[in-house]
């Protein structure tokens, strides 16, 4: 794939005339995908599929397609010359861009994870012969991974990797389920067996009547799923410094110090750590590490170089979207055998569902327990609870009634896969807070 | 697109069944925000789902590569699927009934919005910037057109021939104004809930300009408004706010995939199971909900469903009894149940799912007077801009950009940040008024997530104002 993505560039600057530059950005892969319902196959197939992103620059203006490539390069080609005459005539009713900025720098760079998958057939016949019995419901998603970027002046990275995505749970009744993830660049069947085992005996909790748990303020443990749901909704524009300028951020009390966080709160931009390319879509390199919080203030935003050239800023490496992709947050000191006697009475909860702002200005977000929460009594796991609205600030979460973090973290994979599969992750613990406002 | 069916007619012959999805889809986005054009931004993309079925087995593949050697290449590939998991297959033993329908599907008679000059686009939008702009407490705006030029074809082993040619229009306004701690955000309906079907008239019948200016001066209101009180109220809920109530807690539990479990890992299960169909009281004998691929420029109208069905109106809903749900040929032989033609993908390169397509409330006899002069204490919201609903879709919880207090039959004043929260089984049972055919607004969003691997696909919604009683309302933090 990295040669014929050279191809493609050599076809570009090929066809390019004299006054004109381009940016490319080439995003592919290959997936294997597998629905499961009720320990079965419900769909299964195969997709291929490669697109390159090219902005074609003259005299200050700019403008973007992106294109369905074929792999068959007499026909990316031909495509490629009709998008640019396309372009071409665009550009002369185009406006100057006052803020498109071009990394002149060439900053190379290559990064190869090879694949140490084994074949599909026998990793999904492990799968399937031992969730037999139960009634296990998910997906499955396999194969490599490609982005590239290039430009006129010659610079080009590079980044493949494959992995695999296991995203499933184990049904007992109606709604009440246990989750089984894992992703890896290398299938361990011990693993898998390790969390099925544990999955099996989790279970048996739902053997209990679910308790109803009425509206009102809770101790709750966040597992770091539950965390990574809070951050994700908080990443929707929080640490974006557009977002932030134009006064939409839910962060925007905290950017104005008006609001503060628990100085327990610690979260980086960590790329070095991270799963995905460390070049952003218009080849600028991302720092390996950029300070968000520190002990609960507001450090750094994320700013795009478009962003940086409107607001006269210094930009970061982020991408347009300026949403961190490589969420890294500071371990506490809570061990993992002690989470049930710290929450002592409360609330564990092991996943959320479906958040959003009920107030974004305030930071206050709602959402929903999904998959095993259970109640804790006198620090022992007591019994589940049917599915509940929480509802409340970030500022509160994460703010004074942030009681406890975790040693252990998890690294969760993203596991969106609109229109391509997602490259980022979290690294996160668990907390534990007081006075969670649940309403329905 | 050139597509060699022959190649399919010979190489296929080996699969007990095989389909071919053909898509060929052209963008263009073009915005102005805070006064400054966007770069434009187009895109050009197409390829073909094949989907084999042998021995019991269904494969899938994809590729944009559509020469002989790419077609056949994607055929063992989905071969190689249906066969070798065959014995695994969920749909082993069912007689799946594929039809073998022949028709095109090409209503639209209007100016192709691409076909539109550049400039005269690019015009329209500076001045529906310039409109949302010019008060110091403005802080942001943004007025956008995405428009989508789509060409479907299905074949299949059976012979079915079926080419669909599809114009989707995405307009967009958005004005955020700020006063000291407070920001407020207004956009043309929430959600691009003007999108639609069609050519240029129809844009230009939507009047952005005059609308810009409602939209900054509602913004204006908005930011300067109190916020809402919390209380037990009626609610008399606007098309735009009644597209999402509509979208979350019917459309979703009533798509028989997450009845039948597909979904449970993802987008969730359903709080309604196969047994209700035919006798649950979804709600009171005012709610109507139709199924209706075909109102003109509505978002999701089509003449097939994506595995050839032919589609046409249904009832899902009856004077509030629960009838059929939203489900494709494959999800119908798997339940018994008779479902619509909404087996559905966003893409070549995704398999077909139930999905919403155009559900919609049918008018009502109440006029929008008699409505407001019923309520003694209550609300009129309009605009989504948050949503959240349990994964059996039975608890929500929704965010309005406007609301205005109704107090003693009189709209009275703005408030801000308005939420209501409520349990789906018992609200619509609450519905009190449904707004006459003048109240009645045909919308959509191209914004509806499901599936794993997972689908953005377009739908539709269209409904008249409705008025629901004792609903719990509250506003933002003080």
């Amino acid at each position: 794939m990295r040669d014929y993505f050279h191809e493609i560039i050599r076809l570009i600057n090929n066809n390019l005339r004299n006054d004109e530059l381009f940016t490319a950005w080439f995003s592919a892969e290959e997936l294997d995908y597998c629905r499961f319902n009720k320990g079965k196959i419900r769909q299964a197939g195969t997709v291929e599929q490669q697109y390159l992103s090219l902005d074609l620059i003259a005299h200050q203006k700019h403008t973007t397609t992106l294109l369905g490539l074929k792999k068959n390069l007499a026909l990316d080609q031909d495509n490629i010359k009709k998008a640019l005459q396309v372009m071409r005539e665009q550009l002369t009713m185009s406006q100057i861009d006052p803020y498109h900025m071009m990394n002149e720098q060439v900053m190379s760079s290559e990064n190869i994870i090879s694949s140490q998958l084994e074949d599909r057939h026998s990793i999904l016949n492990f799968i399937l012969e031992n969730v037999q019995g139960l009634d296990f419901v998910g997906s499955f998603v396999a194969g490599p991974i490609y982005r590239g970027f290039a430009n006129s002046f010659g610079q080009i990275n590079w980044f493949n990797k494959s992995s695999f995505i296991l995203d499933s749970s184990i049904y007992h009744s109606q709604d009440k389920a246990i989750k089984i993830n894992y992703s890896d660049i290398k299938f361990d069947r011990h693993v898998l067996n390790k969390k099925i085992a544990e999955a099996r005996e989790d279970l048996a909790i739902y053997n209990k009547t679910p308790k109803i748990i009425e509206p009102g303020h809770y101790r709750v443990y966040f597992s770091p799923s539950a965390v990574h749901e809070i951050f994700s909704m908080i990443n929707w524009g929080g640490f974006s410094h557009k977002s932030l300028r134009v006064k939409n951020s839910p962060l925007l009390a905290l950017y104005n110090k008006d609001k503060s966080l628990s100085p327990k709160l610690s979260l980086y931009e960590n790329i070095k750590a991270g799963v995905g390319p460390s070049f952003q879509s218009q080849g600028f390199l991302k720092p390996a590490q950029l300070n968000i919080i520190e002990e609960g203030q507001l450090k750094n935003t994320l700013i795009s170089p478009k962003t940086a050239k409107e607001y006269s800023n210094d930009h970061n490496g982020a991408d347009e979207s300026e949403n961190m992709s490589s969420m890294d947050m500071a371990d506490g000191d809570l061990k993992e055998n002690d989470i049930l006697k710290t929450l002592d009475n409360g609330l564990f909860i092991n996943n959320l569902w479906y958040l959003n702002f009920s107030d974004r200005q305030n930071g206050c977000i709602t959402g929903m327990t999904r998959f095993l929460c259970h109640t804790v009594k006198n620090g022992l796991k007591d019994a589940p609870f049917n599915v509940m609205r929480f509802d409340d600030s970030i500022y509160n979460i994460f703010g004074d009634n942030l009681k406890h973090i975790t040693k252990n973290r998890e690294m969760i994979i993203d596991n969106d896969t609109y229109d391509e599969r997602s490259t980022s992750c979290a690294i996160l613990p668990g907390i534990i807070a007081e006075k969670v406002r649940f309403t329905l | 697109m050139i597509f060699k069916l022959n190649i399919m007619e010979s190489y296929g012959k080996k699969a007990d069944f095989w389909s071919v999805n053909i898509l060929d889809e052209q963008h263009e986005e073009l915005e102005y925000r805070q006064g400054v054009e966007e770069p434009i931004h187009t895109s050009k993309d197409g390829g073909a789902l094949i989907t084999v079925l042998k021995d019991g087995g269904i494969g899938y593949a994809s590729t944009q590569d559509l020469s002989e050697q790419g077609i056949k290449r994607a055929f063992d590939q989905a071969y190689m699927w249906a066969s070798m998991f065959a014995r695994h297959s969920l749909l082993r033993g069912l007689a799946l009934p594929f039809s073998a329908h022949k028709g095109i599907y090409n209503p639209n008679q209007d100016m192709v919005v691409s076909q539109v000059n550049l400039k005269d686009k690019l015009d329209l939008l500076k001045e529906a910037c310039h409109a949302l702009s010019g008060h110091e407490l403005i802080v942001d705006t943004s007025a956008s057109l995405w428009s989508i030029e789509t060409v479907s074809h299905y074949f299949n082993s059976l012979g079915a021939q079926v080419e669909q040619r599809f114009f989707h229009n995405i307009p967009n306004l958005c004005a955020t104004a700020n006063k000291e701690n407070v920001t407020q955000q207004r956009t043309f309906g929430g959600m691009r809930a003007y999108c639609y079907q069609g050519g240029f008239e129809k844009l230009v019948s939507l009047d952005l300009i005059g609308q810009a200016r409602i939209v900054a001066d509602e913004a204006l209101q908005l930011v300067h408004a109190p916020n809402c009180p919390s209380d037990v109220m009626d609610v008399l809920i606007d098309p735009d706010q009644m597209m999402l109530q509509i979208h979350e807690s019917i459309g979703h539990p009533v798509e028989l995939d997450r009845i039948l479990g597909d979904e449970r890992n993802y987008a969730g299960t359903s709080f309604i199971s196969l047994d209700m169909f035919g006798n649950y009281q979804y709600g009171s004998p005012l709610l109507n909900v139709t199924f209706d691929p075909s109102i003109p420029h509505q978002f999701a109208s089509y003449g097939y469903d994506d595995e050839g069905m032919i589609a046409q109106k249904e009832y899902i809903i009856k004077e509030g009894i629960l009838l059929r749900p939203l489900g494709g040929q494959v999800s119908m032989e798997r339940s018994g149940i008779h479902g619509v033609a909404n087996a559905r993908v966003s893409s070549w390169n995704r398999p077909p799912i139930d999905r919403m397509a155009n559900l919609n409330i049918e008018p009502g006899s109440s006029s929008f007077l008699d409505m407001i002069s019923s309520i003694q204490k209550g609300i009129y919201l309009k605009s989504n801009s948050s949503w959240s609903i349990d994964d059996s879709r039975n608890k929500f919880q929704f965010g309005c950009e406007w609301g205005q207090l109704i107090d003693n039959g009189r709209l009275t004043s703005v408030v801000r940040n308005p939420n209501y929260r409520g349990v789906s089984s018992k609200f619509w049972r609450n519905l009190k008024m449904v707004g006459d055919e003048r109240t009645f607004k045909v919308m959509g969003t191209p914004y509806c997530g499901k599936g794993e691997p997972n689908q953005c696909i377009k739908v539709g919604h269209a409904s008249p104002i409705c008025l629901f009683s004792a609903i719990d309302v509250f506003g933002g933090e003080q």
